[in-house]
């Protein structure tokens, strides 16, 4: 029995109970305890109910029950959704997502003023600095579904930011607790062929964890990022602020910077395609290569794109996402053939997939 | 085992409950490790300090909370039969 998660010597912070990694412990220990289980049994259904459902889906396909190299996603399910084992871990990914925004969600809701006094608190602190508007007005396409089942979504309620930190830890099973995660990302992010690196920009940066790692790796540049939802951007330059790191925090469209054209010399858009319908996402692309300089290198992470012949299995995973955890652009995302559209708007393109990730390096 | 206990379950729920029961399950789960980790913390401090002051205030303590690892193996204790399904359900 080892590991702390939780500061033990600091009983402090909004919730009186210290941090875990970078976010704010729980309101109670039970409440803490409740998550951590969870998330362990989310773990388990992505480290053995995927396997197992995935080998249960290709003995039928073996079988022929699937006839086509290339089902759609009817024939897909048909056979898929009445397989015991897919129905239990689909059942068990469905819950615990409840579980995690609904555990969250009360705890932190115990200390409501003072996690809300924290963000008002940090608003005029520094090192950086951070621009919202609470009137800012939300396309319908964002506002359309709460995201990935988070109530409130990322825009509507002020602790918003702070549940999708906690939510998030859970999700990834602790990955990221201290930024490690996004520290590593960011560090394999390339620089420009002219080894000119003044000024980075993070699209769609949520928390704002890569945007922070982005000022780790580099110390002398400007480091911006920029976020749609209100809450989250104000839980970026909070936190930011509490780690004192100078980043400079914003809230923008993607779709519609207000940076000058040819500004950055790298731009970093991560988990942003797949959330946007895919006219939003393409006028997103062009508009991060207006902002980029020539020579600059614009890195889009997200998932992969759908292949032929089809991973069936991941389709009917990638769908089951999409249709039971409000996930409503991904399906359409992954079967858009990015490569094309950025291969047209770009000089280069260099493409890389690790795992479920997909990473595009496109130089302006 | 008792007799009793071997008496065949009979057969009084839908067949569409399947879905509601493994919900009920994860919650029950999920409670029964609340305790868990809150009993081993208790036992943790009760040995180290031969009193225990306010369990409600209790923060984890590294020397002897539970880490990842007996979580994951806890979890897998109870649930890892299901990954066995397979593409068939057993119905004897």
């Amino acid at each position: 029995m080892v590991a702390s998660q939780t500061s033990n010597a600091a009983k402090s912070g909004p919730t009186g109970r210290g941090f875990i990694g970078t976010m704010a412990a729980m309101s109670s220990y039970d409440d803490e305890s409740y998550l951590d289980f969870i998330e362990g049994l989310r773990m388990f259904a992505l480290r053995s109910m995927n396997p197992a459902s995935a080998r249960a889906l290709k003995s039928e396909i073996d079988a022929g029950k699937i006839k086509s190299a290339n089902p759609n996603i009817e024939e897909t399910r048909s056979v898929a959704d009445p397989i015991p084992v897919i129905g239990i871990r689909n059942r068990m990914l469905h819950s615990t997502q409840g579980q995690n925004w609904a555990g969250v969600v009360e705890s932190y809701g115990k200390n409501r003023e003072a996690l809300e006094q924290e963000l008002i608190d940090a608003e005029k602190d520094g090192p950086g600095t951070l621009r919202w508007d609470p009137n800012f007005a939300y396309p319908d396409y964002f506002t359309a579904i709460p995201y990935h089942r988070q109530p409130g979504s990322y825009h509507a309620d002020p602790l918003s930011g702070h549940v999708y930190h906690y939510g998030t830890k859970v999700f990834h099973g602790g990955s990221n607790d201290k930024d490690e995660a996004k520290i590593e990302r960011i560090s394999m992010l390339p620089e420009p062929a002219d080894g000119v690196m003044n000024k980075f920009l993070d699209v769609a940066c949520a928390i704002g964890s890569g945007t922070v790692a982005a000022k780790l790796r580099w110390p002398n540049a400007e480091i911006h990022g920029i976020e749609i939802a209100g809450p989250l951007v104000r839980y970026a330059h909070m936190r930011a602020t509490r780690l004192n790191s100078e980043v400079h925090f914003s809230q923008q469209l993607a779709e519609k910077l207000d940076f000058a054209n040819n500004t950055f010399d790298l731009i970093y858009m991560s988990t942003l395609l797949h959330e946007m319908p895919l006219a939003e996402g393409r006028t997103a692309v062009k508009e991060a290569k207006r902002v980029l300089r020539p020579g600059g290198i614009l890195v889009i992470n997200d998932m992969v794109q759908a292949t032929k012949p089809l991973n069936i299995w991941s389709d009917y995973d990638r769908y089951f996402d999409h249709r039971f955890n409000n996930e409503p652009y991904a399906y359409n995302y992954v079967h858009s053939d990015l490569d094309s559209f950025l291969n047209e708007e770009f000089k280069t393109v260099k493409n890389t997939i690790q795992g479920k990730t997909s990473t595009w390096e496109c130089v302006k | 085992m008792s007799d009793r206990a071997r008496e065949p379950l009979g057969k009084f729920a839908p067949d569409n409950i399947n879905d509601h029961i493994l919900h009920v399950i994860f919650e029950l789960a999920a409670e029964l490790w609340v305790v868990k980790r809150r009993l081993a913390e208790v036992e943790g401090a009760a040995v180290a300090n031969g009193v225990i002051t306010s369990p409600d205030a209790i923060i984890r303590d590294e020397s002897f909370a539970f880490d990842n690892a007996e979580r994951d193996a806890f979890v897998e204790r109870i649930f890892g039969s299901l990954k066995d399904i397979g593409t068939k359900l057993d119905t004897q």
